[in-house]
C-alpha cells in the first residue's frame, strides 16, 4: 500500500507542491508590500496635501488603540483618554504598554500594514520614519484648527521643530525633555566646595575649568581600591553627556537639517578632548558606560551607590531617583545644576521631545486627528508635567506643580532654564538612527572612550565615514 | 443455482473490492497528507515562502514602510565594496575555524573520560553537560561579568593568581574573539553527548579481540575507537560548522559586535541591516551569500570526509 501511495504522490509531486505553495507565499509577500503605497496616502509636499481632514461620524462607536510611553506612562495616559472619551463618547481609546522594544515591535507592524492608530514616537526613530511615510501629516490640523494651531504655539518651540519636516507638522509633541548636572549633595560639602546651583548662573564660577576642580576635589582614592570615589562621570553617550560639551562649545556632531557630519571640526574636538582627559589624564573620571546600553554597572549605578559626584545625565533621573527605596529617594542630597560654562561663554544642553503621531494605516484617521489635537490641551500637557513618567510636558505653562513638589531636587528651575538653550537630538532625515551613528558608537564609544584609540585621528574617521553613509543614502543606494 | 449465481456475482464482486482497495488507498494516502501537514505547512509558510521571499527582496530597496523597489544586483554589488562584509566573514570565519575544532577535541576527550567505569558517572556527566543547556542570553550576561576588564572574575584570578595582568577581554579588539572561543567552551557538553553515544556504539568485542592481541590503549584508541567513531566526529564538525557560521545570540548580548566591528559575526551585521538600519533588501542579499557560505564549507568538508571518515558498511561509505 505504502508503494501505491508513493507512486500516486511521488517525490517530484511533493516538490512540485511545495515549489507551487512557496511561490503564492512569496508572491503574496510581494503583493503585500506593493499593495502599499505610502507615497500615495502621505503626501511629502504641501502641493500634494489633502485638502480637508477627514471627519468624526459622531453616530458609529469607534474603538483607537494608542501605544504609551514604557510603563510609567500607564496612569496618566488612562486617564487621559478617559477624559478623552467623555468630551467624544462614540470613541474609546485603549492604552497599551509595549515592552521595552516599543520601536522593534513597531517596525515590524508597519511592515505588516497594521500597528497602533496612535503611538508615542522619539526624534531619534521619528525624524527617519517620517521620511519614509509612516506617519499621517497634521497640517491640515493646523490650518483648519485654530485651537489647536494656538495650542501649538504654546508649546516649546523646539518640540514642535522637532515632528516638523518641509514645513508640515507630523506630531503633537507630549515632553519637553532636558539634559542636566546631577551632583551628590553631601560629597560636595565635604570637599568644601559651593553648592553647584547657587553658582550655576556665574561664568566665573560654573565654567569647565572650574568643573575639572570640583571633580578633582571630591575625587579619591585609586581605580582598584575598595573605597573609590570618581569626581565626575564624561566618557558617556551623545545625548546625556558629551553632546552637551560639544553644542556648549559651539560645535555639532550633525549639521542642522542631519545632512553633514561635522565632529572633527576644531570646537567639537576640544570639547571631547576635555571630557577624555578628566579620565585618562587627571584620572577624576569613572570608566565609559558599558557599550551596550543598561546592562551592567553604569555611571547611574555609581551615582545612586555614592560613589560618584557629578553625573551628566537626562532629566528623567529624577523620578527614577525619588522612585527609590520605596518612594523614599537615594540616602544622600543631591541636587542638579545647570551645564557649565564653556570657554566660548556659552553652554547648551540636549533636548529630546516624545511626541504622539498617527500611524498612516489607520482606519480612523479623523478619530485618531481628535486624539492628537486633544492631546496638545493645556490641561493634559498638565497632567503629564505633574503625573507622568517624571518628564516634563511640552508645555511650559505646565510646570508649576513639577517645581513645587517638596522631593528633591531642590534646583529644578534649573531643567526649565536650560531649556532658553537647548538644541535638539540630532536626526539624520535619510538614515535610521542606529546607522548614522554607528561610526560614532564603534568608534567613540567603544574605542576612544577605552583608550584605545587616538582622539582626533578617530573622530576623522567617524566624520569621514558618517558623510560617506549620507552622501550613499542621498544617493539612494 | 448458487454456483451461477456466485459466477455471475464475481465481475460485480471484484468491482466492489477494487473500489474498496482505492477507497482504503485514498483514505490512507490522505491520513498520511494530514499527518504530514502540520510539517508541510510550517515547511512551506514559515520556510520555503520566506526563503523565496528573501531572495526577490534580495533584488529590491526594501525598508518596512514603503513597497520594495526593484533594483536589480545594486544590493550585491554593494556587498561586495562593503568592508564590513568582509570583515563579518572575517570575525565569523576566524571563531568558526578555530573554536570548532578545538570544541570537538574537547568533546571528544571528555566524552572518553566520562565512558570509563567511575564512581558517580551519571552526576559527572550532567555537570559536563549543564552549562550547554543554559540559554545564550543568561550565559552571555555571565561572561560579560567574568570577563569585565576591569572588575571581571577571569582577571582576578589571573591577578591574583599568577601575577597576570589581565587584558580587556571585551573592550580589546585584539581579544574579544579568544574571549570568545573560551565562552564557546561552554557548549562542549553538546559534541561530548552525541560522542559518548557513538563510543557506546562500538562493540566491545572488538576491544577484547585487540586486548588479547596485546593492544596498548593508544593503539585501541587510534585502530578501533577513532575510526568507529569517525561519522559520529564528521556529524558533530558539520553542525558545529553550520552553528558557529550562524553565531548570533552570545555575540549580540555580550558585544553588540563591538568593539569597533572586532565581533561583528555575518549573522549581526545581517540583522543590523534588517532590523536597525532598515535595509530588508540588503540584508536578504546578505544572508544569501552566508547560505551559499556555509553550503560550500558543508560540501568541502563532506567531500574530504571520505579520507578520513570510515564506515562499516560498504554500502553505507558509498552513499556517503
Amino acid at each position: 500500500m505504502a508503494e501505491r501511495v508513493s507512486k500516486r504522490f511521488t517525490r517530484r509531486d511533493l516538490l512540485e507542491l511545495g515549489a507551487k505553495g512557496s511561490a503564492v507565499g512569496a508572491l503574496a509577500a510581494a503583493g503585500v508590500g506593493l499593495s502599499q503605497t505610502p507615497a500615495a496616502a502621505v503626501p511629502s509636499t504641501p502641493g500634494r496635501q489633502r485638502r480637508q481632514a477627514p471627519m468624526i461620524n459622531a453616530q458609529s462607536q469607534v474603538k483607537l488603540t494608542l501605544y504609551g510611553w514604557y510603563l510609567p506612562s500607564e496612569p496618566v495616559f488612562k486617564k487621559i483618554t478617559d477624559a478623552f472619551t467623555q468630551e467624544f463618547p462614540n470613541i474609546t481609546v485603549d492604552v497599551v504598554i509595549p515592552n521595552q522594544y516599543i520601536m522593534d515591535q513597531l517596525k515590524v507592524e508597519f511592515a505588516a500594514g497594521r500597528g497602533p492608530d496612535v503611538t508615542c514616537m522619539n526624534t531619534p526613530s521619528g525624524t527617519p520614519w517620517i521620511q519614509r511615510g509612516a506617519f499621517l501629516p497634521l497640517q491640515d490640523l493646523v490650518t483648519s484648527d485654530a485651537t489647536y494651531a494656538e495650542n501649538l504655539k504654546a508649546l516649546v518651540p523646539w518640540t514642535v521643530e522637532a515632528y516638523s519636516q518641509n514645513g508640515i507638522l507630523y506630531g503633537t509633541p507630549i515632553t519637553a525633555e532636558s539634559t542636566t548636572i546631577f551632583y551628590n549633595e553631601d560629597l560636595v560639602t565635604q570637599a568644601g566646595l559651593p553648592s553647584f546651583a547657587e553658582i550655576e548662573n556665574d561664568p566665573a564660577q560654573w565654567n569647565w575649568d572650574k568643573l575639572r576642580e570640583y571633580a578633582t576635589a571630591i575625587n579619591k582614592g585609586t581605580d582598584d581600591g575598595p573605597d573609590r570615589i570618581y569626581g565626575i562621570h564624561s566618557l558617556g553617550g551623545l545625548q546625556v553627556v558629551w553632546l552637551n560639551f560639544v553644542y556648549g562649545n559651539g560645535g555639532e556632531y550633525l549639521s542642522p537639517d542631519g545632512l553633514k557630519c561635522n565632529i572633527a571640526q576644531q570646537p567639537a574636538v576640544d570639547a571631547l578632548k576635555y571630557l577624555y582627559d578628566l579620565r585618562y589624564t587627571h584620572n577624576v573620571a569613572s570608566p565609559p558606560d558599558p557599550f551596550i546600553q543598561g546592562q551592567g554597572m553604569d555611571s547611574a549605578a555609581l551615582f545612586q551607590s555614592g560613589r560618584l559626584g557629578i553625573h551628566p545625565w537626562g532629566e528623567w533621573q529624577i523620578a527614577v531617583y525619588n522612585g527609590f527605596n520605596e518612594n523614599q529617594g537615594l540616602p544622600f542630597a543631591w541636587n542638579i545644576a545647570q551645564p557649565p560654562f564653556s570657554p566660548t561663554g556659552q553652554r547648551s544642553a540636549v533636548s529630546h521631545s516624545v511626541a504622539v503621531v498617527v500611524n498612516k494605516n489607520t482606519k480612523h484617521p479623523a478619530e485618531s486627528f481628535e486624539f492628537v489635537k486633544f492631546m496638545a490641551r493645556p490641561e493634559v500637557q498638565g497632567w503629564i508635567s505633574s503625573e507622568g513618567w517624571g518628564s516634563l510636558s511640552a508645555h511650559p505653562g505646565t510646570y508649576d506643580s513639577w517645581l513645587n513638589d517638596p522631593k528633591a531636587p531642590k534646583n529644578r528651575q534649573a531643567i526649565i532654564a536650560s531649556q532658553a538653550y537647548g538644541r535638539p537630538y540630532p536626526n539624520c532625515p535619510v538614515l535610521e538612527t542606529a546607522e548614522v551613528q554607528d561610526p560614532l558608537n564603534s568608534i567613540l564609544h567603544e574605542q576612544i572612550w577605552y583608550g584605545e584609540r587616538d582622539l582626533a585621528e578617530g573622530l576623522k574617521e567617524i566624520e569621514d565615514s558618517t558623510n560617506d553613509l549620507i552622501e550613499q543614502a542621498k544617493a539612494g543606494s | 443455482m448458487q454456483g451461477l449465481s456466485a459466477q455471475r456475482q464475481a465481475p460485480s464482486l471484484r468491482l466492489q473490492g477494487g473500489r474498496r482497495r482505492r477507497q482504503l488507498r485514498l483514505r490512507r494516502s490522505v491520513a498520511g497528507w494530514l499527518f504530514a501537514a502540520p510539517w508541510l505547512i510550517g515547511f512551506l509558510g514559515f520556510t520555503a515562502g520566506p526563503m523565496l521571499a528573501s531572495v526577490y527582496l534580495s533584488f529590491t530597496s526594501y525598508d518596512l514602510m514603503q513597497a520594495p523597489r526593484w533594483i536589480g544586483l545594486a544590493n550585491f554589488n554593494r556587498l561586495l565594496d562593503d568592508p564590513r562584509v568582509w570583515n563579518s566573514i572575517k570575525v565569523t570565519t576566524l571563531f568558526s575555524f578555530i573554536s570548532v575544532p578545538v570544541n570537538l577535541l574537547f568533546g571528544l576527550v571528555l566524552a572518553l573520560l566520562l565512558n570509563q567505569r567511575i564512581r558517580g558517572l551519571g552526576v559527572w556527566r550532567t555537570l559536563y553537560y549543564l552549562p550547554a543547556i543554559v540559554p545564550a542570553a543568561a550565559m552571555g550576561m555571565l561572561w560579560r561579568w567574568l570577563l569585565d576588564g576591569q572588575f571581571g572574575f577571569v582577571n582576578y584570578l589571573l591577578e591574583d593568581g599568577l601575577g597576570i595582568a589581565g587584558p580587556n577581554w571585551l573592550t580589546s579588539r585584539d581579544w574579544v574573539i579568544p574571549a570568545f572561543i573560551i565562552m564557546s567552551f561552554w557548549g562542549v557538553g553538546v559534541p561530548m553527548v552525541i560522542n559518548l553515544a557513538g563510543l557506546q556504539n562500538i562493540p566491545v568485542t572488538l576491544y577484547e579481540a585487540a586486548q588479547i592481541d596485546g593492544a596498548s590503549g593508544w593503539r585501541k584508541l587510534r585502530d578501533i575507537t577513532l575510526p568507529l567513531l569517525s561519522p559520529v566526529i564528521l556529524f558533530n564538525l558539520l553542525i558545529g560548522i553550520i552553528g558557529a557560521l550562524q553565531s548570533f545570540t552570545i555575540f549580540f548580548v555580550v558585544t553588540g559586535g563591538g568593539p569597533n566591528h572586532a565581533s561583528e559575526t555575518l549573522m549581526l551585521y545581517l540583522y543590523d541591516n534588517a532590523f536597525q538600519f532598515l535595509r530588508m533588501g540588503y540584508a536578504s542579499a546578505l544572508a544569501w551569500v552566508l547560505f551559499v557560505y556555509i553550503l560550500i564549507v558543508t560540501l568541502i568538508v563532506h567531500r574530504f570526509s571520505s579520507q578520513w571518515v570510515y564506515y562499516e558498511s560498504p554500502l553505507e561509505r558509498k552513499d556517503a
